[in-house]
């Protein structure tokens, strides 16, 4: 399959903070989710391949082109949306379009006007009055105002109400309709992702942990529970991780792996999360 | 046609969407060559991901039901009604193998399985 | 370029305003009382005020992000802001020298008015690469140091030049004007070699 992005051996480090050898690819044509908890390295990941932070080491190529050599007008080949949105807070969102047509090459102001009427969003309230979720969907109607291949969001639906993640994840929906756009989406807020995305990297600590397809990763994992007593007799090579509970505990295994006693259920991307970041291993 | 997805059926995704669309073509609701949705505008409407759909759309090609154009879509195949026919014979014949299976547990006799069947085809 | 100026003069409408306002009323006083003063100083605000808030703005809701991802060159998002100073540069310099023409040679000199020209000019590039650096909030202790470093000796600089008569006058004229542009260019490579490395 076609690589729109290779992320490949990112290192970086601040404080305590690192990402370790971090590496995964937005295939062409597909969604591909980086989840993780808050503080894992999704958003300096991100910030690397849009090139607003410098990574100690490794290499980022878009279309098989460093990102570095990338002229002005492949990056806006690259959409984004901020976590925070990066939009002038003081203008209405038809003074962002008089800004907006000079700023990106492929500016489509047609395209900008039905977007803000389809998420009634107003022109002439400046963004600062907007509340959250009309931020959002206004940077993210940016996002799709121009002609572009790939988007990167970094967590575009925190902190939203079900109605306005569920808007954005439309709007979503609507740009990978064309089969040649790829979407790369950080978030840890997984049950949006649990529907949209072909791949899902899992990043804990600044490591990549899982790097799979979605749908053969949510058949991966189960989860049972058992006692204390049962956790001697486990084959601990093939617990991943397991979580004691005050009476009891919880195992999640590789579903193959688990002994015929046990009945389980699948883990979702949450538990799988969850293990990895608060259980042991066995 | 209408699809319907469920997150707590055993199975997985793509095998509800294969299986429902593959009713739908035995029953006649999709007709010879008619257009599919589109995989992407399907995933769209289910909430799933692209890849799901396209899983379920290959294997549904694979095993002859539905054929694609590149740049059109995909569309049901162009087949004789036989074809339909045999597959239905074949997923009535897994139906009887199952239900006598079970008149055997309970010791019936050939006759009364029979008449059994003949009450519920007459209604 | 165009754009990030649309933005700026849309974002910071209401101080510049404001700004424009105070240069009015400023200048005003200034031929009132028949004194130059009055005006230079505003004018050295503005001019040094203007880009600086914007900045701030942009800090505040990481207009530098979204610009720096959106691909645009770091040396167009850097030029844009002196670029902006630089308007009201020539904005504040022409109220100088209209005040300068309306009160005449004997209320002014030459000097007096080109001076603050470029002394504008140098607080300007002294203070743009530190807070390119560190963030207009850091870096505001140093540039009310530099401000007061470079008013005395241009002060102290000036009672001498007046001293020394009208000849010599224009020959310093012509040599701070150059050190001012030297001095723009140099803080502007410099503000760009900050940039390259800044994180956002």
């Amino acid at each position: 399959m076609i690589k729109k992005l290779q992320v490949k051996s990112l290192f970086k480090t601040y404080g305590d903070f690192e990402l370790n050898n971090v590496t995964f690819d937005v295939p062409c044509g597909t969604v591909v989710g980086l989840i993780g908890e808050n503080g894992a390295g999704k958003s300096t990941v991100i910030k690397s391949i849009l090139g607003c932070t410098h990574p100690d080491k490794g290499e980022i190529l878009f279309e098989s082109k460093n990102i570095d050599l990338l002229s002005d007008k492949e990056k806006q080949k690259i959409a984004f949306v901020l976590d925070d949105t990066g939009l002038p807070m003081e203008l209405t969102l038809s003074e962002l379009n008089k800004v907006l047509i000079s700023i990106f090459d492929k500016w489509d102001q047609g395209k900008f006007n039905f977007l803000l009427g389809r998420m009634n969003l107003p022109k002439d309230k400046t963004i600062k009055n907007f509340s959250k979720g009309m931020k959002m969907k206004a940077a993210i109607a940016v996002a799709l105002s121009y002609d572009n291949e790939l988007l990167i969001l970094d967590e575009p639906t925190g902190g939203l109400d079900p109605v306005s993640r569920d808007e954005i994840i439309e709007m979503l929906y609507d740009y990978i309709q064309n089969e040649n756009k790829s979407v790369l989406i950080s978030s840890h807020i997984t049950s949006d992702l649990e529907k949209l995305c072909d791949y899902i990297v899992y990043l804990n600590k600044g490591k990549v942990v899982l790097n799979e397809e979605k749908d053969a990763l949510l058949e991966k994992f189960v989860i049972y529970s058992c006692d204390e007593n049962d956790l001697k007799e486990l084959d601990r090579k093939k617990v991943v991780r397991i979580m004691r509970r005050a009476y009891g505990a919880d195992v999640m295994q590789l579903k193959e792996d688990v002994p015929e006693r046990f009945s389980y259920r699948k883990a979702g991307l949450e538990d799988i999360m969850l293990f990895y970041s608060k259980g042991v291993s066995l | 046609m209408n699809i319907f997805i469920s997150n707590t059926s055993g199975k997985s995704l793509y095998e509800q969407i294969y299986e429902q669309i593959k009713n739908s073509i035995l029953d006649g609701t999709l007709k010879e060559g008619e257009a599919l949705p589109t995989i992407r505008g399907l995933a769209k409407d289910l909430r799933i991901s692209v890849i799901t759909t396209s899983r379920a759309y290959s294997d549904l090609e694979r095993d002859g039901y539905i054929y694609s154009v590149t740049g059109k879509g995909s569309f049901v195949s162009e087949r004789s009604r036989e074809f339909v026919r045999e597959k239905n014979l074949t997923e009535m014949e897994d139906y009887i193998l199952k239900a006598v299976k079970i008149a055997n547990r309970c010791a019936l006799k050939e006759e009364e399985f029979i008449e059994t069947v003949r009450l519920i085809f007459r209604g | 370029m165009k754009g990030l100026l649309i933005k700026d003069f849309y974002n910071i409408k209401k101080q510049i305003i404001w700004y424009i306002g105070m240069i009015i009323i400023f200048f005003s006083i200034s031929v009132a009382v028949k004194n130059i003063a009055f005006m230079v100083s505003i004018g050295m605000l503005v001019t040094i005020s203007i880009p600086l808030t914007a900045i701030a703005y942009e800090e505040k809701e990481s207009w530098q992000k979204f610009i720096v991802a959106s691909g645009m060159s770091k040396k167009i998002i850097v030029f844009e802001k002196y670029l902006l100073g630089l308007i009201f540069f020539a904005v504040s310099s022409a109220g100088y020298v209209a005040v300068f023409f309306i009160l005449g040679e004997n209320a002014s000199s030459l000097t007096e008015v080109l001076i603050p020209v470029f002394l504008q000019l140098l607080i300007l590039s002294a203070i743009l690469p530190p807070v390119f650096k560190f963030g207009v909030e850091k870096a505001r202790t140093f540039t009310i140091i530099i401000v007061v470093i470079i008013m005395l000796v241009l002060v102290g600089f000036l009672n001498y030049a007046l001293n020394i008569g009208k000849d010599v006058e224009i020959i310093i004229c012509v040599v701070l004007s150059i050190i001012s542009a030297v001095f723009t260019a140099l803080s502007y490579i410099l503000s760009v070699k900050i940039y390259n490395k800044k994180e956002f």
